[in-house]
């Protein structure tokens, strides 16, 4: 028998909704502020390792301080044609207008699509500025993007299926959406808290 | 699921003996149209097609045409550390751009560790200056063309890249290398300029797994 080829089967674009009970949101707060401060990526990818160890059922402490989730959703979806020629706008330096703010909706059902500019229902409150200290991060690592936000305990009771990263607290260029047609996350005022990171990868096809 | 990823094509080009002016003019004048889905660097892309497909590839500027004499086309990969380094210009401010375009010799196969153009020949083109080149994005693509004038060094076009640097390898990034192996185009000191385009399209390949 020869060897079995393993076909890379990652996606490219991919997100995930982390719930917290409401005592973990300080740990989450310093978290997130020590990875805005100090662009610790280590901390990022251990968090999404954390996510993807409680969507598999598995014991998700594995020796970190990062707060463990009560329910994790995850999903695998698009980035945007006006997203990625954004990021080449970038790159070409003929825009400096960069990735700051995570946006969330309830559109989820509505399937993601290339063309698409905005979410399909977007959540009142606005955007999260993921660049304002303690509330996200921004990072690049290797050949992949990581984005991040913090949603507090305050935010109104909402459920959330739809997510994207934009470059303007209010319309601009939407860099992907992520759906979670089947099953939200619902947050609840004064009792839960949330953790949205978003991850693209540029792999180069062969 | 869909893959992502970018994906690399490059063509290089001679033209005719007399025609070095009649590129650089174009260019010059592509220059006043922006970076963005500029109709004139579409147009030299769509030529460079054209005749790789066996047709006349032909351009005009100030009502004076001229042709491609040899096309050559190859399709391969963005670097590793290209791609790292794309990541890194999409975060963080004022790192230094894409600028330069190399042209060498080697046949030596392209992957995408590589960090260097294994038979490089001459002086890198200046694609910030518009009788050098051009860097511009095409929907989805980042396209960067670099002429290299009649007083380049002779050599067998096999290979190209685009670097940060204007020299050397110890310092800078180089975003991808593309190999002609099988069909490079000969260039001789004072014949004639040569052109080397590359296209790296960063659009999801909507092919599924």
């Amino acid at each position: 028998m020869g060897v079995i080829q393993d076909k890379d089967r990652r996606p490219r674009d991919w997100a995930y909704l982390a719930e917290f009970n409401q005592e973990d949101l300080p740990a989450l707060q310093e978290m997130v502020k020590h990875i805005n401060e100090t662009h610790d990526v280590k901390t990022i990818e251990l968090f999404n390792i954390n996510c993807e160890r409680v969507l598999h059922g598995l014991d998700p402490d594995i020796g970190t301080p990062i707060p463990i989730p009560t329910r994790v959703l995850k999903t695998d979806d698009l980035t945007t044609n006006p997203g990625l020629q954004q990021c080449i706008n970038i790159i070409i330096g003929t825009s400096s207008t960069r990735w700051q703010y995570m946006g969330l909706g309830s559109g989820g059902t509505t399937a993601p699509t290339t063309s698409q500019t905005d979410l399909v229902a977007a959540a009142a409150g606005g955007r999260i500025d993921m660049a304002a200290s303690g509330r996200g991060w921004r990072e690049a690592v290797g050949m992949k993007l990581f984005f991040g936000a913090i949603g507090n305990e305050l935010a109104a009771t909402f459920t959330y299926t739809e997510l994207g990263v934009f470059n303007s607290s209010s319309g601009g260029t939407m860099l992907n959406r992520n759906a979670f047609p089947d099953n939200g996350l619902t947050h609840t005022i004064n009792r839960s808290a949330s953790i949205i990171s978003s991850v693209i990868e540029l792999c180069p096809v062969a | 699921m869909l893959k992502y990823g970018p994906k690399d094509t490059c063509w290089a080009a001679n033209w005719g003996e007399k025609d070095e002016p009649l590129l650089k003019k174009y260019f010059i004048k592509s220059a006043t149209l922006g970076r963005e889905n500029n109709p004139m660097v579409t147009e030299f892309f769509d030529q460079l097609e054209r005749k790789w497909n066996d047709h006349i590839g032909i351009l005009e500027i100030s009502s004076e045409k001229f042709e491609m004499a040899e096309i050559a086309k190859t399709d391969d990969i963005p670097t590793i550390q290209g791609l790292q380094y794309c990541c890194r210009q999409i975060i963080v401010p004022n790192l230094p751009p894409w600028r330069y375009h190399g042209a060498g010799s080697s046949t030596i196969e392209p992957r995408a560790y590589q960090q260097r153009l294994y038979g490089e020949a001459g002086t890198r083109a200046d694609m910030t200056i518009a009788g050098q080149g051009s860097l511009t994005r095409s929907n989805q693509s980042l396209r960067g063309v670099g002429i290299f004038p009649a007083s380049f060094p002779t050599l067998s076009v096999r290979e190209s890249a685009i670097f940060t640097n204007s020299s050397g390898y110890t310092a800078g990034i180089m975003l991808n290398r593309q190999v002609f192996a099988s069909n490079p185009i000969g260039h001789t000191v004072n014949g004639s300029a040569f052109t080397v385009a590359t296209d790296i399209n960063f659009a999801s390949v909507t092919t599924w797994e």
